[in-house]
């Protein structure tokens, strides 16, 4: 039998378990094909020590340094502390004009510098005692890093932003008292981070905002739902009240235009978390209806459950094979 | 189909370099590689399990507020019915959502006859006993790999319980020896174990992977501090085994890559006990080495991860024990780390002019 070249394509592991399994392949042939196509060579070896050994280092290092400070935390005059902050703040911003670094370095210490930015104001406080006011500490923190993250063009970066708006308003709601119950105040976060969703998906649209990953927009798509569920969820099992109905002419409005978002882009994102997020809320409103726990209706919510999910996944599956289909022709389309 | 051509191609590959002999069921793995590319996305996945999880949730409910709660007899049937169901009927069960309502309620099922149990005021130990053998039976009978890996879980944790349960600490430590034996077998010989029989094949990466959380389980037990007393003596004796199979480890990949320089063989064996020296009170540390050391060496994402987590977890555990002061932990951190940093500088220095002789391209 003439030998050809050797194997060119990769085999993963799946594939070789698969054919060993259904095959008369002997364990020495499987060794041989697994170390050829999946075991960890000599290079990956070394690429291995050196970035364990660096990585240990590093991590060491760091921490014996940052156990050095926590121990003389107490006995360090105020002025050193602010000014370490603010010189590991100046180093930071100093490294990112003068040196030249790629951009996504500096893109992170970029990142690293406005957390320090919140670390200067909590140490601030904490030396000044200026008291447990965390709204003027998020407010402020949020205010003197915008600048940073509007021209930083890096995501993680606006992630931890929207994090940090959202623990404003949060903190604006518990320090101020108002008499908003839980569910609007679920019902405004939603509506903040859809508004800001939108907008960058709008920005991103018109090709001025170049930049917007997908983990990035599912995750806020994430929260926000998650949000609005809750607080329909909430709404549906507590006594009725006006907020519900707010809850519920949000999501509407909100929804609709969502899933027509999922069909023209054919993003199945959209399409899933929103019909689900649905079935959520009529299995709690379906176990509100009967006002005490009847065992029938655990029953009926049971197999409702089993039903929709099953008929939503269905779905999902031959919309992603239909979508398949034309987006390959669409490729075909598209190099001819 | 371009994926048919794929595997096609592929097992023309495989047989050219196995030569004839070479015996295979063409269209089973045709059926069953096509049936794993086209696996539904993260969305798909998570959907329904959070929807099996709570169709079986509210399921139970309605049980129990029919009246099971009264009934402890009742339990154990409706638990054991389940129970025969979800690992007989897992093979023909074609729907995505009742795929991962099964585990849940395998899960319930094994929960309710537990719970039975005790409330019949079992003696504990046999109830452990009862579980454990449900968990076997689960193994021999069940092709799931999901159901698989719970079943090692419960396999293991039941044993742990036994031991804690019966205030024999010290068999904690040879609990850990034996699954740190286990695993190292299991995951130094892959190809003698998938290629040994279907069963095991099909069994292979629920093994791995229930084996490594128990195995970590076990050394969570040992590595927090004052949860369990047991004498300092077995401890070394569990680090010792540790290093051992470290070694052993480090010599089998020697042999395998082809280094033949004795010197160089020598320096890499010498280098490794070395470097586990300082943790030998902590056989946790030591055993997430050896298992990082080992997913590596297979190229096991997950178990690796798992490995890099748990010896972070550990190490910092380990110094959060540390009656010292916190200067002085500060200055072991900084050296510690400074001692790493050097071995990095020199091992680059070695690699970049050193001999190359036993170095591959």
């Amino acid at each position: 039998m003439k030998l050809r070249k050797t194997l060119f394509m990769k085999l993963s592991r799946n594939q070789i378990q698969t054919v060993s399994k259904f095959s008369n392949l002997e364990e020495k042939n499987v060794n041989s094909l697994l170390k050829k196509n999946v075991y960890a060579s000599e290079s990956d070896w070394i690429r291995f020590i050196k970035i364990g050994l660096l990585g240990l280092g590093a991590a060491f290092t760091l921490s014996g340094i940052v156990f050095f400070f926590a121990y003389n935390w107490n006995d360090m005059h105020k002025f050193f502390k602010l000014a370490l902050n603010m010189s590991i703040i100046i180093a930071g911003v100093s490294a990112i004009l003068f040196v030249k670094f790629n951009l996504t370095v500096n893109k992170i210490i970029l990142t690293g510098i406005s957390i320090l930015i919140g670390v200067f104001l909590a140490v601030f406080g904490q030396i000044y005692q200026t008291g447990a006011n965390s709204f003027d500490f998020f407010l402020g923190w949020a205010i003197f890093i915008v600048i940073w993250v509007l021209i930083s063009d890096f995501p993680p970066l606006w992630l931890i932003f929207i994090i940090l708006l959202n623990t404003t308003f949060i903190t604006y709601t518990q320090q101020y008292g108002t008499d908003w119950e839980f569910e609007m105040i679920l019902n405004v976060l939603f509506l903040i981070n859809v508004i800001i969703l939108t907008l960058l998906i709008f920005l991103h649209s018109k090709t001025i905002l170049k930049n917007l990953p997908e983990w990035f927009s599912k995750t806020i798509a994430i929260f926000s739902i998650s949000a609005i569920t809750l607080s329909l969820i909430i709404g549906v099992s507590d006594n009725y009240s006006h907020t519900v109905l707010i809850s519920i002419g949000l999501a509407l409005f909100l929804y609709v235009p969502g899933m027509y978002y999922g069909i023209k882009k054919r993003n199945l994102f959209y399409l899933a978390i929103i019909p689900f997020s649905i079935i959520l809320v009529i299995a709690s409103l379906l176990l509100r209806i009967t006002d005490e726990a009847v065992a029938d209706m655990y029953l009926i919510v049971s197999l409702f459950t089993i039903g929709s999910i099953t008929l939503l996944i269905r779905q999902i599956i031959s919309l992603r094979k239909k979508w398949k289909v034309i987006n390959n022709n669409e490729k075909i389309i598209h190099t001819n | 189909m371009e994926e048919n051509q794929d595997i096609k191609n592929l097992i023309t590959e495989i047989s050219i370099t196995e030569g004839d002999g070479f015996n295979y069921q063409e269209e089973i793995i045709k059926k069953d590689l096509l049936l794993n590319e086209d696996q539904p996305g993260l969305l798909i996945k998570v959907i329904s399990i959070l929807g099996g999880f709570w169709a079986c949730i509210t399921f139970f409910g309605f049980l129990m507020l029919a009246g099971l709660y009264e009934s402890e007899n009742g339990m154990i049937i409706i638990g054991a019915i389940f129970y025969i169901a979800v690992i007989i009927g897992n093979r023909y069960i074609k729907n995505i959502v009742l795929d991962t309502a099964s585990v849940s309620t395998y899960l319930v099922a094994i929960g309710l006859i537990g719970f039975a149990l005790i409330q019949r005021e079992v003696e504990l130990n046999y109830v452990f006993i009862i579980m454990i053998l449900l968990a076997v039976i689960t193994v021999i009978v069940t092709e799931s790999k999901v159901l698989n890996f719970i079943a090692i879980l419960i396999f293991s944790g039941h044993i742990q319980a036994l031991i804690i349960y019966n205030e024999a600490n010290n068999l904690l430590h040879v609990y850990n020896i034996v699954y740190v034996g286990f695993t190292t077998f299991v995951l130094m010989n892959e190809a003698k174990i998938i290629s040994f029989s279907k069963k095991m094949n099909e069994l292979y990466s629920p093994l791995r992977i229930g084996l490594l959380f128990s195995l970590v389980g076990g050394f969570v037990f040992l590595g927090v501090k004052g949860i369990f007393d047991t004498e300092i003596a077995y401890v070394w004796v569990t680090s010792g085994v540790i290093v051992l199979l470290v070694l052993y480890f480090v010599y089998k990949v020697i042999i395998s890559l082809k280094i033949n320089n004795s010197k160089t063989r020598l320096a890499l064996l010498i280098s490794s006990a070395l470097i586990l020296l300082p943790s030998i009170f902590a056989p946790a540390i030591c055993g997430a080495v050896l298992i990082i050391l080992l997913t590596y060496h297979q190229k096991y994402k997950t178990g690796l991860g798992l490995g890099i987590i748990s010896l972070i977890y550990f190490i910092i555990q380990f110094y959060y024990d540390l009656e010292l002061k916190l200067i002085e932990k500060s200055i072991i951190l900084f050296l510690s780390g400074v001692l790493f940093i050097v071995a990095y500088v020199f091992i680059k220095r070695i690699l970049l002019k050193g001999d190359h002789s036993d170095i591959k391209s």
